[in-house]
């Protein structure tokens, strides 16, 4: 399998499509529960990164970040999302690469693709 | 016969993946694994060591509450957890932090995501240690069971302890997720010495020395057992030790040709220990 590039995510690129990413055959009924518990970190990264934005505890918000994008590339991992978890390792070296007024828009564009994925992994199991 | 594993994590896809995975392996080869426990931090975990049996702990280090380094601390420095083997399994890359937790008392790390083989490898590594660091747990045991039970004092190997002629040689078997026999061969003197002080007898015959290396061996592999597997309940069927006395010299020189076997210095006299693994 060719490995995607999600460099985008740090120099403000090209990602690829959302709707490419690999969902391993043998999943089975984890991926319910991936497609379940990463929707509900990403709504978490949203408003942690809108926080973070409005100059809101920017500390603890964005100790928060990393746990969230920590936990996302751990899950990915786990279940063999591994798309999934090099977006985030990029996602993870862009937030400490920036300054932290293009922190949010990078993290609300790394949500924003992710729940795109995830949605699509949600269509294709209701149509399995 | 099953070993429990608990994994700590705070994701529950986490666990549930770690489930399926080691419930994978335990389907084409039997790793032993019985019941999987689960804790969602360290607090939750230290709950669940100090209530139920545990035999192996698989753990991330971030969660909230409680993380893994601070609940491996608290476990190793426990003396009824301390030997509860703990793999690391996690996403952290720093290799000094890695370092800090094997010094704790780790046994190994896994990077997530791990396949089914390096999960296989570490759970063979911890269920068959090495025969080296076998022997060295079994002498240990015996130590231990000559000064608990005989009062008898352990001495540094020297050239002038006595190597024994006419020998008593005791086995005895134990079957379990590790299976095999532990050996003592000691001299018909040293035996009857051992037999005053743990049956505290004045004058010993042959059959009062055979009875107290057979106990010296029952005691030796019930200390020895908890040491290769954290907790030994249920898990070991230890058959009735037996004595065999040999007159030829020669045996002595045979029993301690093996790699395998060890020589302790017990008040001037020689004893030898051997361990036999089967599987």
């Amino acid at each position: 399998m060719q490995t995607k590039d999600f460099s985008g995510i740090r120099n403000n690129g090209p990602l690829p499509s959302p709707q490419e990413v690999t969902v391993p055959n043998d999943i089975g009924d984890l991926l319910a529960d991936y497609i379940e518990s990463i929707g509900s970190q990403l709504e978490n990264l949203e408003g942690t990164a809108l926080a973070y934005e409005a100059g809101n505890n920017r500390q603890a918000n964005a100790a928060k970040v990393r746990r969230i994008l920590h936990k996302i590339k751990g899950e990915s991992g786990m279940v063999g999302i591994d798309e999934m978890s090099d977006f985030c390792h990029q996602a993870e070296d862009a937030f400490e690469e920036f300054s932290e007024d293009k922190r949010p828009d990078m993290l609300l564009r790394f949500k924003d693709w992710a729940c795109a994925a995830i949605q699509n992994m949600a269509n294709q199991m209701k149509c399995n | 016969m099953a070993l429990n594993v608990l994994i700590v994590d705070d994701s529950s896809l986490t666990r549930k993946a770690i489930k399926r995975i080691i419930g994978m392996i335990n389907e084409t080869t039997d790793l032993g694994i019985g019941q999987f426990l689960e804790a969602g931090n360290g607090c939750e975990a230290l709950k669940i060591v100090n209530e139920s049996h545990v035999d192996l702990i698989l753990a991330d280090l971030n969660m909230p509450e409680m993380g893994g380094a601070e609940m491996i601390h608290r476990i190793k420095n426990n003396e009824s957890t301390k030997s509860i083997p703990v793999v690391v399994i996690s996403t952290e890359s720093k290799t000094v932090r890695i370092k800090e937790l094997l010094a704790e008392g780790v046994k190994n790390y896994l990077h997530k995501p791990f396949t089914p083989e390096e999960f296989k490898a570490i759970v063979h590594e911890l269920w068959n240690k090495t025969t080296a660091e076998a022997v060295d747990l079994l002498t240990r045991a015996l130590s231990q069971a000559l000064e608990t039970t005989a009062y008898s004092m352990i001495m540094p190997i020297d050239d002038d302890m006595v190597i024994p002629e006419k020998t008593m040689l005791a086995e005895i078997g134990f079957m379990g997720p590790k299976s095999g026999t532990i050996q003592i061969l000691a001299g018909v003197q040293l035996s009857k010495v051992l037999a005053e002080n743990i049956a505290g007898l004045s004058n010993v015959d042959d059959k009062n020395a055979c009875d107290a290396l057979k106990e010296l061996a029952n005691i030796t592999c019930g200390l020895f057992l908890p040491m290769v597997v954290s907790s030994t309940a249920d898990l070991f069927d230890i058959t009735i030790p037996t004595v065999k006395v040999c007159d030829n010299s020669e045996q002595w020189n045979e029993f301690i040709a093996v790699q395998d076997s060890c020589v302790l210095n017990i008040e001037g006299h020689a004893v030898a220990i051997k361990l036999v693994i089967e599987n």
